[in-house]
């Protein structure tokens, strides 16, 4: 049966925007992994406590609103105090260069903005899941 | 000690880091699993297993969601495995059964997880007696299995569940429809979903008659509840149909012959993985396979005599075995 690269689509917030969520999760599908789609409107609590009883390789957090910085960076540090930083930590949206970095000290492993094709997603992930930090 | 001890104990001691990993080393069939299985057979108390099948997008998810609801307010605990299809051309998957169930992420006494088909046919994954062991183990005193959706005839959810709920909503067909063998026979319940739609009261007359068919093999008519569960309607009576059909069940010899249905089928699993591995994968692998996969899309030669002749080069004793003079 072998292994296959579980990832969890998750939109954290308030944000009502969910296409590139599901565009991102149909692409991830069709590079051959199983990727958990939990919707709309998540705490970040219940995005780490779906993540971990999935057992997934991957998270990949999206956020519009402007929101992403206090939400992105309390799943960062949920996964911390779990001890599951081996989990490939990722974000995407509408998120400016400045807060990339304040995201990537918190423990993203990446952040994609508008522009970035699939194909550089799906190599991110198969070239960088299960490197324990 | 070793990784599969470590694990075992993990899931026995209610770890859910321990399930959740231990659940991907036997669906994986990563290094251990079957120690792991091994180590967590003997000690692990049966749960009762619900199976939660029906056409796509007849509220399965949404259905199990209030369930679990019902049975923690009685202090239940409850395991979750939703099936969903894996795709046959990328072999990949959407799980997208845990978008209506977000609402139990977190809470205690739960525990969901997705899994995709990976292959299988009938509308499970194949190491679904396995996922259930694992999850009893845990000490989950219900198991819910919410199967992919399914069409008329993916029926294996009734080898590992000890009671079927069919799901079903208005205006999916005719009478003939509720006449046909196969999904429809294999109901314990019956759940007509959104009745708040037009034509819930049709279909329960279909299935009326329908059931009535089934009476006399049967030895019952599977009640059939109405329920919108978006609005957490009827949910009352469906979990007094549950509590019903557990009663009977352990009343009367039913639940010994789910359990030896249950034992069938694993067993079979197990065998039918270990010879599928043993004799077929190696052979899918070879050169003469492909030639003959030519062959025989040239109408050269006929599927079953090609089979016959890998048979006689590869396994002549098996060759031996089943010709037919």
């Amino acid at each position: 049966m072998g292994k296959k690269i579980r990832v969890l689509i998750a939109k954290p917030g308030l944000d009502g925007h969910d296409r590139g969520a599901r565009v991102i999760a149909q692409a991830l599908r069709d590079a051959g992994m199983e990727v958990v789609y939990t919707g709309l409107r998540r705490t970040p609590e219940q995005v780490v406590s779906a993540a971990l009883q999935e057992d997934v390789d991957v998270i990949g957090l999206s956020s519009l609103s402007g929101a992403h910085i206090g939400l992105f960076s309390r799943v960062a540090e949920l996964l911390m105090e779990k001890k599951r930083t081996d989990i490939l930590l990722l974000g995407g949206g509408i998120i400016p260069d400045k807060d990339r970095e304040v995201l990537m000290a918190k423990g993203f492993d990446g952040i994609f903005t508008p522009g970035t094709t699939m194909k550089e997603i799906v190599t991110f992930i198969e070239e960088n899941r299960g490197t324990a930090k | 000690m070793n990784k599969p001890d470590l694990l075992a104990q993990g899931i026995q001691a209610g770890d859910e880091q321990a399930l959740a990993r231990g659940l991907s080393v036997v669906e994986n069939r990563e290094e251990g699993w079957e120690a792991l299985l091994e180590r967590l057979y003997p000690e692990s108390r049966r749960g009762f297993v619900l199976g939660v099948t029906g056409p796509p997008g007849g509220g399965k998810s949404t259905l199990v969601k209030r369930l679990v609801e019902e049975f923690r307010k009685e202090g239940v605990t409850v395991g979750v495995l939703a099936v969903d299809p894996t795709s046959p051309f990328s072999g990949g998957a959407l799980l997208g059964d845990r978008t209506r169930m977000m609402d139990l992420a977190g809470k205690e006494g739960v525990f969901i997880r997705s899994m995709a088909s990976r292959g299988a046919l009938g509308g499970l994954n194949p190491g679904i007696n396995d996922a259930v062991l694992l999850m009893e183990a845990f000490g989950s005193e219900v198991v819910i299995i919410e199967t992919v959706g399914v069409g008329q005839a993916e029926i294996a959810i009734t080898e590992v569940a000890d009671m079927v709920v069919v799901v079903l909503v208005p205006g999916q067909g005719d009478e003939v429809q509720a006449l046909k063998g196969g999904l429809l026979e294999i109901a314990d319940l019956f759940v007509i979903n959104k009745s708040d739609r037009g034509g819930a009261e049709e279909l329960e007359i279909h299935l009326q008659w329908a059931v009535a068919g089934h009476e006399a093999r049967l030895g019952r008519r599977p009640p059939i509840v109405k329920t919108a569960a978006i609005k957490g309607e009827g949910l009352g009576e469906l979990c007094a149909g549950l509590r019903e059909h557990r009663q009977r069940a352990a009343e009367t010899a039913l639940d010994e012959e789910r359990s030896r249905r249950r034992a069938d089928l694993a067993l079979r699993a197990h065998l039918e993985e270990r010879i599928g591995a043993a004799f077929l994968t190696p052979l899918l692998a070879a050169e003469e396979w492909h030639e003959a996969i030519e062959r025989i899309a040239r109408r050269e030669i006929s599927p079953g005599k090609s089979a016959r002749r890998l048979l006689r080069k590869n396994f002549p004793d098996v060759w031996r075995c089943t010709r037919e003079d």
